[in-house]
């Protein structure tokens, strides 16, 4: 479904109506429905600017990312939000941000208040491997790790922030080797698999309830479209032939397909449920299109807090 | 050979004395409210400021905190300056407009000395980046406490020093104190192996009092950065004798317990070469109450050096 | 991109390479930003720059916005003309610290003992969907600190020039915002402001009037200029000064101009409280509020985080309608004042070439 949703967007957006940058998902998608199916109902998660699929994954709901992407009144935020800026506290989405790891903190605070209020629950912090160059995500881990706060740290690993390799911006081998120093869990997955993710979190869910300390998830990933945009960067200097290839030829949607088909599914039972889902993004689709403008009125709501 | 020792240990007693010396007579300084400024005193830590500094020649450039006033001791600062900046009068080595927290002697290499907590680490890095850049063999040391580690910005310099090689010596100067709060309710981590982690050679001291081994581990280390060998991270432990700020003791408080410095005292250099101390003591004297006149002497800043050096 | 000698236009863009081309022909500049050695070289201002001068001197960074902008006032305290660049001002909120605790008070503090000069180039986002964390305008939160050199330049000539007088001889931080929208404009020599001082950190004359005095930032001195193009042909005459450098404002330039026309607006980038318009407004009621034959009017940014939304983005900013209306509203002294208005919804349509996403 995110697939289909982004791929929509790679469609329309050249059309010029939905006028937000777009930091898109696609290739990375196992990470965030992995996670967020293994959180199930029982998790808070806080995403990057890079959120579709985090979004999706979390709240199922691409009617109002939608409407929310082409600036209109049914979407998350009435169209104030774009595409950087999705969420739905209902859902346990609360929130993601254009500043690179400024969400990490917000979700440690998330586990903090649901180690008083909601035992069990579980905050998860998605955030790509260039968040780990800021001190906030040091600060974080270590606030978290020292109040043993039921809280999970995801980091998409795909090598790049923008079009910089970690080769140029770590002093360190190796970031799980660092993190392992903390008093946390650690997890690393380079399946691209969304069934292996997802039993991963599966077990560092556990961990992080029985033991009472944060886990560390680092999933491998690659991110198929230039880092803010709808197109294909493939002849850029910084992308590497042989990576891309590894990484189309693992892609996180064909492999599921295919398992599907493995397990005995029947090939037009599968087509079927593609279809219905893109007939439901079509209509999410025409929905936003139809849905009205915000109107000049709403321009300053919500910009202090209002008394009920 | 034996004498050649003697001498230097001499030296390194009598800065070290003079530190003492010149922060009690701050305390006893302090109730008269001649020194309006907040004091972050380092008795107790003294030794390692004066090992680290005595390999350091006025080109090794060194960044430390507010609790500075032995770094700018150990590092070759004027006393009268010192003392007259203290007072906040116009002799001070910055007009007054410093004060204890923002200690700094440019000519012997002591670099502005920041208040906030961890803020002059990266500017260590970047001094280091530049020496680096001018093919300078420039030895540049960052000194900061224990409560430091926690902040974000010591991450990204750590990361950033080790990605460009940079000839910087990290220094923790170790108190397992921030404040009040003891290390192991701040730190999820050990922070030796977690530095070692990023690629940066660790040395450990765990006597702060002992002088001869920070100055040969310091030497040593510096030589190293001076060679090209990229940063070094030392921890040296040592212990806080008087409260966090002020004048005062703080035993009673319930955070920690005179027991606690009992032991450090039976190291401390002060106490072991009790007979060095009594030779020096009348020269140390002197030395002080030469500054303190200066201080007193000199006359308050006004209304012209408000507004000067603003950009 | 092609430099003869002396061209006779430049776009910003140009201007923005050129600037770090020369600086970083001087052995002790040291420029430093996320992306600034990748193919797209911080959009085209730095491109080839690493390869020609050494990526030793034009240096790819982490995302550690507090850590590099502390490395950049150790490198400038060891002898370095430290660059750091920001693709987006918003992004230097993670570096406040460094910037107002240390690197504004760090000559002060110590008394004179250090100079810290640097460049810090931040890049105001604007239009097409960037949204509440790209696109603020915060010239006044460092205007307000001692300290600071804060610049906005609004030409291809203020940039070459003011960041030529920043490397070479302005001893202290400046902290510049360049505005995006600018980036694919092009400036011809002969049609610069006039500089009203002896640096180019001066106030500019955009255009010389008699009916009212426009004080103007950034890409609102272009709007400024475009208004007072079209008010002249209908009777009203604009004395439109670009502020350029917000954080130290020649009184004499404003009270002169404002004691001529009696009239006074101020059109700024940012939000209205605290800002420019209240700033400019100090002089003058300090100064002489008796000049004034009419209520000073400001137009800035709404007061609320930037919405992403297309219709409430043309609304939260002013335009060049609303800004001509509010000018002859103003020398007219009437709301019906009779003067033909331009019509233009969004300024990001006419400005752009640029169309998202970044
Ligand atoms: C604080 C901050 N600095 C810089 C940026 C500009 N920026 C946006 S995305 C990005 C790269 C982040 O890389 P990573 O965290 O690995 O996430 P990815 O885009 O690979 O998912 C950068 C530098 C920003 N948005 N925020
Ligand atoms: C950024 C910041 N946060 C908090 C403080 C208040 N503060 C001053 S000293 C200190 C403790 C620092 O501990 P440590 O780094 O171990 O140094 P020590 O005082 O033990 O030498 C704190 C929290 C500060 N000055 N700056
Ligand atoms: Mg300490």
């Amino acid at each position: 479904m995110t697939r289909r949703c982004e791929e929509t967007i790679v469609r329309i957006y050249p059309d010029d109506e939905m006028k937000t940058p777009m930091h898109m998902s696609m290739g990375q998608e196992a990470v965030a429905v992995g996670v967020c199916r293994a959180l199930g109902n029982n998790g808070d998660v806080v995403a990057s600017y890079r959120s579709h699929a985090t979004y999706l994954a979390q709240t199922e709901d691409h009617g109002s990312f939608f409407g929310e992407l082409h600036g209109r009144v049914n979407g998350t935020a009435d169209g104030k939000s774009g595409s950087m800026h999705l969420a739905d506290i209902p859902k346990g989405m609360l929130g993601s941000t254009g500043i690179v790891a400024a969400g990490i903190p917000v979700a440690v605070g998330a586990a903090f208040a649901n180690k008083q209020n909601s035992p069990g629950r579980i905050a998860a912090a998605f955030f790509g491997d260039g968040a780990t160059d800021e001190g906030v995500f040091w600060e974080s881990l270590n606030v978290s790790c020292a109040m043993g706060l039921p809280m999970m740290f995801v980091c998409e690993d795909n090598d790049l922030a923008v079009h910089t390799r970690k080769s140029h911006r770590q002093g360190f081998n190796s970031l799980v080797e660092v993190v392992k120093k903390y008093r946390c869990s650690v997890y690393e997955d380079d399946t691209n698999d969304v069934e292996s993710i997802y039993a991963m979190t599966r077990s560092a869910i556990a961990q992080i309830i029985a033991m009472g300390t944060p886990a560390f998830l680092n999933v491998k990933t690659y991110r198929y479209l230039e880092p803010c945009g709808t197109t294909m960067d493939s002849d850029a200097p910084y992308r590497r032939a042989e990576e891309d290839a590894y990484w189309k030829g693992r892609d996180c949607v064909a492999l599921q397909r295919a398992r599907l088909l493995a397990n005995g599914l029947a090939e037009k039972d599968v087509v079927a449920v593609e279809n219905e889902i893109n007939a439901a993004i079509l209509a999410s689709v025409a929905a936003a299109k139809a849905a009205a403008h915000p109107t000049p009125q709403q321009l300053y709501y919500g910009v202090f807090y209002e008394a009920p | 050979m034996a004498n050649t020792h003697n001498e230097r240990l001499k030296r390194l007693i009598y800065q070290t004395l003079l530190i003492r010396r010149i922060e009690e007579r701050v305390i006893e300084l302090y109730p008269s409210d001649k020194i309006q400024s907040p004091v972050h005193l380092s008795i107790g830590q003294e030794p390692v400021a004066v090992g680290l500094c005595e390999p350091m020649t006025a080109r090794d450039v060194l960044f430390t905190t507010y609790r500075g006033h032995a770094y700018y001791v150990a590092k070759g600062g004027k006393l009268p300056e010192l003392m007259a900046e203290l007072y906040g009068r116009k002799g001070g080595v910055s007009g007054g407009k410093a004060g204890s927290m923002h200690l700094a002697a440019p000519e012997v290499g002591m670099m502005g000395s920041s208040a906030v907590v961890a803020s002059t680490i990266p500017h260590a890095v970047g001094a280091a980046l530049a020496a680096k850049v001018r093919g300078d063999k420039q030895a540049i040391i960052t000194i900061f406490g224990d409560g430091a580690i926690e902040e974000g910005v010591y991450h990204e310099s750590l990361n950033f020093a080790s990605l460009h090689k940079l000839p910087v010596l990290f220094v923790c100067e170790n108190n397992a104190l921030a404040v009040h709060t003891p290390l192991r309710e701040r730190q999820a981590f050990d922070i030796v192996t977690h530095a070692k982690a990023y690629n940066i050679n660790t040395t450990v001291i765990e006597d702060g009092n002992d002088l001869i081994k920070i100055a040969d581990t310091s030497a040593k280390l510096l030589e190293s950065l001076r060679s090209g060998g990229g940063p070094e991270w030392l921890m040296i432990k040592t212990y806080r004798y008087k409260e966090h700020v002020g004048p005062g003791d703080d035993f009673d408080s319930g955070y920690r317990s005179r027991a606690e410095m009992e032991k450090w005292l039976a190291t401390d250099p002060l106490y072991r070469w009790a007979d060095l101390v009594k030779e020096m003591e009348a020269d140390v004297k002197s030395e002080i109450d030469r500054a303190v006149a200066f201080a007193e002497a000199s006359p308050a800043p006004g209304l012209a050096d408000l507004l000067t050096d603003v950009e | 991109m092609t430099h003869q000698a002396q061209p006779t236009a430049l776009s910003y863009r140009e201007a923005l390479f050129k600037a770090m081309h020369d600086a970083m022909a001087l052995p002790n500049t040291l420029v430093f930003g996320q992306g600034v050695n990748d193919h797209k070289g911080i959009f085209g201002t730095t491109t080839g720059l690493g390869e020609k001068f050494g990526k030793n001197r034009m240096i790819e960074v982490p995302l550690a916005e507090e850590g590099v902008t502390g490395i950049c006032i150790g490198a400038a305290l060891n002898g370095a003309y430290p660059i750091n660049i920001h693709i987006r001002a918003d992004f230097v909120l993670l570096a406040m610290n460094q910037i107002i605790n240390l690197a504004a008070k760090y000559k002060y503090m110590f008394g004179g003992l250090f100079d810290v000069p640097m460049l810090v180039r931040l890049v105001i986002g604007r239009s097409w969907g960037q949204g509440a964390q790209h696109s603020q305008s915060l010239q006044s939160l460092f205007a307000h600190i001692p300290g600071l050199r804060v610049i906005m330049p609004a030409s291809s000539g203020a940039i070459v020039d003011s960041y030529a007088h920043a490397v070479q001889h302005h001893r202290g931080p400046v902290i510049s915002l360049e505005h995006r929208l600018m980036y694919d404009l092009t400036f011809e020599r002969d049609h610069e402001p006039t500089v009203l001082g002896k640096t180019p950190f001066s106030q500019r004359r955009v255009r010389k009037g008699n009916d009212v005095t426009v004080v103007s930032t950034s890409i609102m001195s272009l709007e400024a200029r475009r208004a007072a193009d079209w008010l002249a042909d209908r009777g009203v005459s604009c004395d439109v000064i670009d502020l350029h450098c917000v954080s130290h404002i020649d009184a004499n330039v404003i009270m002169e101009s404002v004691g001529r026309t009696g009239r006074l607006l101020v059109a700024d980038t940012s939000w209205q409280p605290y800002g420019v318009g209240a700033e400019i407004c100090r002089i003058v009621c300090e100064r002489d509020p008796g000049a004034l034959k009419a209520p000073v009017v400001t137009l800035g940014m709404a007061a609320a985080p930037c919405p992403t939304a297309k219709s409430l983005e043309d609304i939260y900013y002013p335009n060049l309608t609303t800004l001509t209306d509010s000018i002859a509203k103003l020398v007219r002294g009437k709301a019906d004042h009779g003067i033909e208005l331009p019509h233009e919804r969004s300024m990001a349509d006419v400005y752009k070439r640029f169309k998202g996403p970044f």
